[in-house]
């Protein structure tokens, strides 16, 4: 692969390598040896008391997308690869692999110090970590738009949902889980959120046009740039330039954004609250889950708002184009000028022009709901079944998925769980294996495990890639089974 | 790209993978060939500003060709021709040529010498004895030095001095003979005659050809009385078998009569006759003529005259052409201040430096075409002759000649006009002439020439304009088109019907054979300022290659052809084309190839 394509493909993985709502390993779920479970539901109380110190302790990277490798990468004939904008890739081979939003998430969870103790008639977690979350979408529009041009006399395109989204931010979490009776728990944990900095550019609107008669492009869009205060997003106006177009005098300079160390750039907060009940019978134990997890907010200072202008541009073709110099309106109806204006005003239309002033800006976090249950077979207690039904908001991010778990515990230091999970990510398959010795856990698994990868790694189909591992140190006796 | 790549590694290693697939191993390169649009794109309908007639014709500042002012109008030299209106103008060098018959001095005169015996009687009882004195003398003349120009003589003015010297001799009077007052001098009828120097003290005139003596004068035995007249004049007309009797050649005879009374004093001492012989010699030192009346035919010497055509628009000189210029016109503007009338004959030809055939056309009666006479000016106002293909008159004033040859002269610009073998020819018609003093320049004869031709077409003109646009020297392999559309209307004031076509070039300008470009629609119709015409027109380009390497231009042609209803229509500035609802239809896309060497 030569370096540009090298560089596309891992800039837009890196591109999202700052965003993320993520947490625990949903492969975890269903595994009380796993210490970082209360992440999933605030109900499940570890086994240990534990401490996990640094990233080492509690790390989860995440890539979640609807559409991988094979989605844009076609085999020619003469067994090199191409793009899906090659005459010799079908149109709908390449758009019917496409959903309407095409999304590509990047997610880091990582532990700075966490540990769990019990205590207070239940079980106490204290965490401290970093969030970074990252995404892209774009439109299926868009690539049709790329692929087809116009299909007929008045195509029309929505481009709308084009979004970039990242950003960063630290969570203190204070959680409590209490066993309300022999078989039912609860938990709840409350959390101060942090800003780092967030980065929010969404087309709401755009409405493309391609006539035999009119182009036309109707766009609305914010970008929202917050940090510290040691952000500063300014204006070409700001930034001294001089332009030949005075309209684009309040356009971001996105050359002279700078950031001269991070600051606090916003707080907020959110819970995460759960439960689980446990019906024992001879046939086998049954134990219901749920939780709702980030419920909460991040209130961002110093945010830095863009719009664009919310004006129609249109393209009726070039008027009276004058060929010769010595025509009367030369100089405004040549070509060149003509064309100029054009882009002029398409500029115009879909750039973000700085609203003067820093604001606030209040940010739900995109929250998570869990509900699950897990069947212990009456004839060996080391064996469970598993359903986790999984909702992630977050609107063109979100998710839903449904999870079947088979989870074996053979014995009080080792458990394991498959799992294969359908959902607007597609299918995929998740394992972890967790060892929690008296004194140490570690664990290590994922949620999308690649089944079919090019060789330096990346997924063919769906781009679902998930690990999460830890080293804990444990401490205290164990919770009984 | 570090960043990146250590994060695509990241995922990579640290994700347990399965199977490696190897068909997507993209260390083996991605062909990066693109195509936009792979269905259409449809670019939506633009016009055009006019595209003027000045800038099709492109002129160049020192064209000939110009468009008829307000400026042109006002002065007149409009040539019948509107505001804007095109023409080619083309003026020559004229020519000034001499015209003359010198003097010329009569040789071989001869006078006569007469004695005339007085007998003068002296019984008289008188102071003074008188006695009539009759007698006559000749003057012969019998030059053969004329110019041969002069044909036929009615009337001569002259420089002619006669010297006629009196005297007498006596045996017995040694006194004075007085010619007495009265005495008449009576010369040939046909000459006008005056009495010059000192003779005039004493001869006055009595009609143009009788000179008397107003006084008595005196002859001695030593001084004898001379008479000094000058002949100015001699009327041949009234002179049967004298003039110019042959080519050159000029003869006359006249007499000289003298008659009156003459004196002697009356002697005391002898009283019987006195006999004095009156002795006259005649002479004539001089004779020229000045001036004839007659048939002359003076030699008139027009030179070649070339008329360079520069600086006009390549496509009305390429070879093919059929202008079929409706009513070209050529101006002779010729000063004659000769008495004679000039009938011109000559032929026009144009030539061409690329080695076409020259078209010769000749002019004047002895070429078929209407006689072209050139009468004396009158009041100092020149002769205009206006040659033109149909002899209508375009410009008040002028002689129009009709040459309906003329338009084979233009059917295709020629590089040059030659006007060649000029030859006036005179009218042999009677005229007052002046001969020429030597030294003097005599009369002239100049010629001015003006080539005005107005771009007004026939029904049967034809011509093709073509240009192209090449040396684009752009790389161009890397991109390729299925095929693109092109549709307009062109609206049309150009009164000439235009079948447009193309052909894209090579880098060796031949024509680039992966791109076929067909033209479709009909022929832009002529149209007119007031009446404007709209034609549809369409080009279908289409790639038949891999790529379009090596497309290195465009040649576009448009073959322009008059018909019955545009023709006679003058090309004018304010004349144009178009284009309106110009629509690009790019289908099956364009094709990229982003790949790097």
């Amino acid at each position: 692969m030569n370096n540009i394509s090298k560089t596309l493909l891992a800039g837009a993985v890196a591109a999202t390598a700052f965003a993320a709502s993520a947490q625990a390993s949903l492969s975890g779920y269903f595994l009380e040896g796993y210490n970082f479970r209360h992440q999933l539901n605030a109900a499940f109380a570890p086994e240990n008391n534990f401490i996990a110190i640094s990233p080492l302790g509690n790390t989860n990277l995440g890539l979640e997308s609807n559409v991988g490798l094979s989605t844009f990468l076609y085999k020619l004939p003469d067994g090199r690869l191409t793009t899906f904008m090659n005459s010799s890739v079908g149109d709908n081979e390449f758009l019917d692999k496409l959903s309407q939003t095409n999304k590509v998430n990047l997610l880091l969870n990582t532990n700075i110090l966490s540990f769990g103790f019990r205590g207070l008639g239940g079980y106490n977690t204290v965490g401290m970590m970093v969030r970074a979350n990252g995404a892209v979408t774009m439109p299926k529009d868009l690539f049709a738009f790329m692929k087809l041009g116009q299909t007929t006399a008045n195509t029309r395109y929505d481009f709308k949902d084009i979004r970039v989204r990242a950003n960063a931010y630290g969570e203190l979490a204070l959680g409590h889980q209490h066993n309300i009776t022999p078989n039912l728990s609860i938990g709840a944990k409350a959390k101060v959120l942090v800003g780092l900095a967030d980065v929010d550019a969404h087309v709401n609107r755009m409405d493309v046009t391609l006539g035999q008669e009119k182009w036309a492009v109707n766009a609305q869009g914010d970008l929202n740039i917050a940090g510290g205060p040691n952000l500063t997003v300014p204006s070409n106006r700001e930034s001294g330039k001089e332009l030949e177009n005075p309209k684009k005098a309040n356009e971001i300079d996105f050359k002279g954004i700078k950031y001269n160390g991070f600051g606090i750039g916003g707080l907020g907060f959110a819970v995460d609250l759960g439960a689980a009940y446990k019906l024992e019978s001879s046939l086998g134990d049954l134990t219901v889950s749920a939780a709702i997890n980030d419920l909460g907010f991040i209130k961002w200072k110093n945010n830095h708002r863009a719009t664009t202008s919310d004006m129609t541009w249109s393209f009726d073709g070039f008027k009276d184009v004058a060929i010769s110099s010595d025509q009367p309106g030369y100089e405004e109806n040549k070509l060149d000028k003509q064309i100029d204006n054009l882009v002029d005003d398409l500029e115009e239309c879909i750039n973000f022009n700085l609203v003067d002033g820093t604001t606030d800006r209040k940010e739900m976090l995109a929250a998570t709901m869990h509900v699950g249950a897990e069947y212990a077979l009456p004839f060996y207690k080391g064996l469970t079944a598993g359903l986790l039904l999984s909702q992630r908001a977050g609107g063109a991010f979100g998710w839903t998925e449904g999870r079947l778990f088979a989870n074996l515990k053979p014995c009080s230091w080792f458990d394991c769980s498959v799992n294969y999970g359908m959902g607007t990510l597609g299918e995929s398959l998740g394992w972890m294996v967790n060892f929690h010795p008296r004194g140490i856990t570690f664990f290590v698994g994922s949620d999308h495990q690649v089944l079919k990868v090019n060789p330096i790694g990346i997924p063919i189909n769906h781009a679902n890639a998930n690990l999460t591992f830890g080293f804990n140190i444990n401490f205290g006796a164990k919770a009984k089974r | 790209m570090t960043v990146a790549a250590v994060v695509v590694a990241s995922v990579g290693s640290l994700t347990l993978t399965g199977c490696v697939d190897h068909d997507y191993d993209l260390s083996k390169g991605i062909d990066r060939t693109i195509t936009l649009g792979g269905k259409e794109l449809h670019l939506p309908a633009c016009s055009t500003a006019e595209i003027q007639m000045g800038k099709i014709l492109d002129l160049d500042a020192n064209s000939p060709i110009k468009a008829i002012t307000s400026a042109d109008i006002a002065a007149g030299k409009n040539y019948g021709l509107n505001l804007g209106d095109y023409l080619l103008l083309q003026t020559a060098e004229g020519s000034q040529t001499s015209v003359k018959i010198n003097q010329v001095s009569l040789n071989n005169i001869k006078g006569s010498n007469s004695s005339t015996r007085l007998e003068f009687p002296l019984h008289v009882a008188l102071p003074e004895i008188p006695v009539d004195a009759n007698f006559e003398n000749t003057i012969d003349i019998n030059a053969d030095n004329l110019p041969l120009d002069l044909k036929s003589l009615s009337d001569i003015k002259t420089d002619l001095t006669l010297k006629i010297s009196l005297k007498y001799s006596s045996a017995l009077y040694k006194g004075t003979l007085k010619i007495k007052e009265g005495y008449t001098m009576n010369f040939d009828p046909k000459w006008t005659v005056s009495a010059v120097g000192a003779s005039a003290s004493f001869l006055t005139q009595k009609d143009a050809h009788t000179l008397v003596f107003a006084k008595d004068c005196g002859i001695t035995s030593s001084s004898p009385l001379d008479i000094e007249v000058r002949v100015s004049s001699i009327d041949l007309s009234k002179a049967a078998g004298e003039g110019l009797v042959a080519p050159g050649k000029f003869k006359m005879s006249a007499r000289v009569a003298f008659n009156g009374t003459s004196t002697i004093d009356n002697p005391t001492a002898n009283p019987v006759f006195a006999e004095v012989d009156l002795l006259t010699a005649t002479s004539v030192p001089s004779a020229k003529i000045l001036e004839v009346t007659g048939v002359v035919d003076p030699a008139i010497s027009v030179p070649d005259t070339k008329v360079d055509i520069n600086d006009i628009p390549d496509f009305l000189s390429s070879n093919g052409n059929n202008l079929d210029v409706a009513n070209p016109q050529i101006y002779f503007t010729i000063h004659n201040n000769t008495p004679v009338a000039v009938e011109i004959n000559a032929m026009l030809i144009g030539e061409y430096t690329d080695g076409t055939t020259p078209v010769p056309v000749g002019i004047g009666a002895k070429n078929g075409t209407q006689a072209i006479v050139i009468r004396p000016d009158v009041n100092g106002k020149p002769t205009v002759v206006c040659l033109s293909r149909t002899g209508a008159a375009a410009v008040q004033g002028v002689t129009n000649v009709s040459v309906p040859n003329l338009g084979k002269l233009l059917s295709n610009i020629p590089d040059r006009l030659v006007i060649r073998d000029i030859k006036p020819q005179v009218e042999q018609k009677p005229v007052t002439f002046v001969l020429s003093a030597p030294g003097s320049a005599g009369y002239s004869f100049s010629t001015e020439y003006e080539a005005v031709v107005p771009l007004v077409f026939g029904p049967d003109m034809k011509l093709t304009y073509d240009d192209s646009d090449s040396d684009w020297n752009t790389d161009l392999e890397k991109y390729n088109f299925n095929e693109v559309r092109i549709t307009m209307n062109a609206i049309s004031t150009i009164p000439l019907n235009m079948t447009p076509s193309a052909t894209l070039l090579g880098k060796d300008g031949k024509p680039y054979a992966n791109i076929t470009v067909d033209t479709k629609g009909s022929v832009l119709k002529g149209g007119s300022l007031a009446a404007p015409t709209t034609s549809p027109l369409t080009f279908i380009i289409k790639s038949n290659g891999e790529n379009i390497k090596g497309l290195d231009g465009i040649k576009y042609e448009f073959t322009a052809a008059a018909d019955s209803k545009t023709s006679g229509v003058a090309l004018n500035e304010g004349q144009g084309i178009r284009f309106t609802d110009v629509k690009v239809s790019i289908l099956g896309g364009v094709t990229i190839d982003l790949n790097g060497k």
